[in-house]
């Protein structure tokens, strides 16, 4: 089965598009290690072409703000919004539609 | 892969979808797109497919987390009556079960990290993990859905 899951970085912005789920989400957790910076620099997910979420997705982006930094979720999807709802999450992420 | 179509006695009301696959996160997808599929068939709304995926990610998670190479994840579908039963096992290769798994007799949500839990409770009716044999860990969860109507 084709792996349609892709990361793309450009500075400190990760572009994600396919599933991020426990297979994949090592791959984000890595980008995000690599984006320079530190507590209080932003990084920016935009997650505009994500179809779907789960918790190990959702953990890579909570390590990101538990290492302090200022974490963007940009545009994310239905799927993101709806996991974001059921954990309580929404707060701790700045989210641009 | 092994993937078998629907069975299940007449008059049941229930056809049983079975997928038989390495016991590695890599197959997860094919097993949401299964689950969905299934679903679908059966009038599930936009909302019911999305809460599935998950919830279907999660118990396949919990039972293959850990495992080591040449074991099986086993899941099994079914909808009776707008609501949908899905078991979701890991065994040795070559022991496929057959037909509907069941509800797993023991097991509780004791043990499961509370992120998952809480997920979990959020989009099923009801979950159920067991690991009274560590070798051989099923989950397992059922909800109905909001978009089929109950038969007359």
């Amino acid at each position: 089965m084709e792996d349609e899951f892709r990361i793309d970085v450009a500075g400190d912005v990760i572009t994600v598009s396919g599933d991020l789920d426990a297979h994949t989400a090592p791959r984000l957790a890595a980008a995000i290690a690599e984006v320079p910076g530190g507590p209080g620099d932003p990084i920016v997910l935009d997650l505009s072409g994500v179809g779907f979420v789960d918790s190990s997705g959702l953990r890579s982006m909570i390590q990101a703000r538990a290492a302090g930094r200022q974490v963007q979720l940009l545009s994310p999807g239905r799927a993101t919004l709806r996991l974001l709802e059921i954990t309580g999450l929404e707060d701790q992420f700045r989210i641009v539609p | 892969m092994t993937a078998s179509g629907p069975t299940g006695g007449p008059g049941d009301g229930s056809e049983v979808v079975r997928l038989d696959v390495p016991a590695t996160a890599d197959r997860f997808r094919l097993v949401r797109l299964l689950v969905s599929g299934v679903a679908s068939q059966h009038d599930a709304d936009l909302d019911d497919l999305e809460d599935l995926r998950l919830a279907v990610g999660e118990v396949c998670a919990l039972v293959v987390d850990g495992r080591t190479d040449g074991e099986r994840l086993h899941v099994a579908a079914r909808v009776d009556d707008g609501c949908v039963e899905v078991s979701a096992s890991v065994a040795p290769s070559g022991s496929a079960p057959s037909g509907w798994p069941g509800t797993p007799a023991g097991g509780s949500t004791h043990g499961v990290d509370d992120l998952v839990a809480a997920l979990l409770l959020t989009v099923t009716d009801r979950f159920v993990v067991d690991r009274t044999d560590p070798d051989h860990p099923v989950a397992w969860f059922q909800r109905r859905l909001r978009g089929a109507a109950p038969r007359p």
